[in-house]
């Protein structure tokens, strides 16, 4: 049997852009607590989804397929070997997002390393359970559960808890 | 020193006011633009990156040869003889190879001499026979990069499981099979799963035909959709046997529920393990046809503890053909855990709940029904039993980095065993011939 070439429906993909971006954002930002490094995360997820669009035939998965891209991408991504206006890219560059009012908490939390930090928003900010968390990084279970009392241990010796 | 009962109502505040960062101007725009056309923005950066490379090795060039015209003095260093002295491969150098053990990894000692380590980002497969001493890449070299599942079966069996998802953007979910049988001097590719979505997680053989391919459909808060593809001809060959649904119906594994990576103890018989929302209790299905149907344990819960807990269920392992255990890890409303081991003695058509675990103690490694060891996942602290965990006795820590845990442990004997530690560049290999109270590292980044 021939292989039908899908066809994209870029209709479909601007509203999931619409409707996921900023989500996306969100839990790409707090994993990476910088404006730019999550939005670039954000466009990798999307860039990805785009050329696999087709492939996504089931709509109620787009969302957690989407956000499981950007939580590994943001974990994984690297800083850019050379800055955006370097490159005199044609695009702005977004705007630094204000200094958290927490500034001990937030030293403290940047000085954690990505996929602590991961495991520490998915579990406290998103609500997932580390076995979910697990899953949705691609740790083992007891990965998750490790990476996260130390990131405790850590956040709590950081801001003289213990 | 701050209030302790201050610090989780702290850290949430700050989360969730980094979770409420609101996007960039413009961000939509940028995205849907830059997805639909060529990166151009990554090519800049590599012909930059290349130019500026090419500039330094340019200059690195004219300042030897400036050097060179300045004097006439001979080199100083002595050459050095060629080392006839054995090195590990791949030898773990800073201007070296790409260190091969990037997570996911995973390590299968089969004996004292014998065993295999895997890196799934690195698609990178390594083999000793040695005691870790030495480890040769053995690495399918005609497999394509990707998203790697391994299997190693004894010494001379081990498959690999190939896939382009999730991240490659592919609108191609088939899985490629690869297997050796000369314990990776050569590979061949087996066949293809034909899967239409998802990607594998799991590969598992009971022997060396009888195999399941174990496919991650995708996730939401509270499911997992899974599919079974089985192989009778070692890889030859894969059918789909199963698929999570939400339909309900008896045999069908359901959508709802987070779950591991399945264990067969033989052609037919096999448990998916894993944990379910609030309310839910654990997760823990068997299938006694091979992976076409499957039906709740209903694993009876310790004394005391609610059916709706909050619960899962890890490190489930067969010792032999009769010999498992898995540990019951159950999150309280106060934050703290409590793990109960269960212990089977007539290859788990019974599961009783044994002992507590130590506090801070998720997983266990069983030799056999009576030695195991678990960890203290906060300290490393490595402690074995003598008595199918009736009593444990710390054995000394894990050393491992000092903000990382340790990713897995498993022993061959009584006092040979090995453990995978934890560094942000790779996973380093660590050795004990003494019960696990000293280890020494054998491969590093």
């Amino acid at each position: 049997m021939a292989y039908e070439q899908p066809v994209r429906d870029a209709v479909g993909f601007d509203a999931a852009v619409h409707a996921e971006s900023g989500r996306l954002f969100a839990v790409a930002y707090s994993i990476l607590r910088d404006v730019q490094e999550a939005e670039d995360a954000v466009q990798e997820t999307m860039e990805q989804a785009w050329r696999s669009w087709a492939s996504l035939r089931d709509p109620s998965k787009q969302s957690a397929w989407l956000r499981q891209i950007c939580v590994r991408r943001a974990i994984r991504s690297r800083r850019r070997l050379l800055p955006r206006l370097w490159l005199a890219e044609t695009r702005n560059v977004p705007e630094k997002a204000a200094d958290d009012p927490d500034l001990d908490l937030d030293r403290g939390y940047r000085r954690l390393t990505r996929p602590q930090r991961a495991v520490v928003t998915l579990h406290y900010e998103y609500g997932y359970s580390l076995d979910e968390c697990a899953a949705l990084i691609g740790f083992q279970p007891g990965t998750a559960r490790s990476h996260l009392a130390r990131a405790l241990a850590s956040l709590r010796k950081e801001l003289n808890y213990e | 020193m701050s209030k302790p009962d201050e610090f989780d109502p702290r850290l949430k505040a700050y989360l969730h006011r980094g979770a409420s960062t609101p996007p960039p101007a413009g961000m939509e725009a940028r995205i849907i633009g830059g997805a639909r056309r060529h990166k151009t923005g990554w090519v800049l950066q590599v012909v930059a990156a290349a130019t500026l490379l090419v500039l330094a090795i340019g200059l690195g060039i004219a300042v030897q040869r400036a050097r060179q015209s300045a004097s006439v003095t001979p080199s100083a260093s002595p050459v050095a003889p060629p080392s006839t002295k054995p090195t590990p491969h791949p030898t773990p150098t800073a201007a070296g190879p790409a260190y091969p053990l990037t997570p996911p990894v995973s390590l299968r000692m089969i004996n004292a001499s014998t065993g295999w380590a895997a890196g799934s980002s690195s698609d990178r497969i390594l083999r000793t026979s040695d005691g870790g001493s030495h480890w040769e890449d053995v690495t399918p070299k005609g497999a394509p990069l990707g998203n790697w599942t391994t299997f190693f079966l004894d010494g001379s069996n081990a498959w690999v499981a190939s896939s382009l998802q999730p991240a490659s953007g592919s609108a191609d979910f088939s899985v490629a099979i690869y297997r050796t049988s000369d314990g990776g001097r050569s590979w061949q590719q087996a066949g293809v799963a034909a899967a239409d979505q998802g990607w594998p997680a799991a590969l598992d053989f009971v022997d060396r035909t009888h195999g399941w391919l174990y496919m991650f459909l995708g996730y939401a808060t509270g499911s997992q959709g899974v599919a079974f593809y089985g192989t009778a001809d070692g890889g030859s060959t894969w059918t789909k046997l199963s698929e999570a649904d939400t339909s309900g119906t008896a045999g069908h594994l359901p959508h709802s529920c987070s779950k591991r990576a399945p264990v067969f103890l033989n052609s037919s018989t096999g448990w998916i393990p894993g944990a379910c929302d609030a309310g839910g209790g654990p997760f823990f299905y068997v299938t006694r046809d091979g992976g076409k149907s499957w039906r709740d344990v209903g694993i009876a819960l310790p004394a005391g503890w609610a059916r709706s807990c909050l619960c899962s269920i890890t490190s489930l392992r067969f010792s032999d053909s009769k010999n498992g255990v898995f540990v019951l890890t159950s999150y309280l409303s106060n934050g703290q855990t409590e793990s109960m081991l269960y212990a089977t003695g007539d290859a788990g058509a019974s599961w009783r709940p044994g002992p507590s675990l130590p506090p801070q103690a998720y997983e266990v490694f069983f030799l056999d029904k009576s030695h195991g060891w678990t960890l203290n996942a906060k300290s490393n602290t490595l402690m074995s039993t003598l008595d199918g965990g009736q009593y444990w006795s710390a054995v000394g820590p894990i050393p491992s980095n000092s903000n990382n845990g340790v990713m897995d442990f498993q022993f061959v004997t009584v006092q040979m065993g090995w453990a995978l530690g934890a560094d942000s560049r790779g996973l380093p290999i660590l050795k004990t011939v003494d019960g696990g109270a000293t280890w020494t590292t054998q491969l590093s980044p």
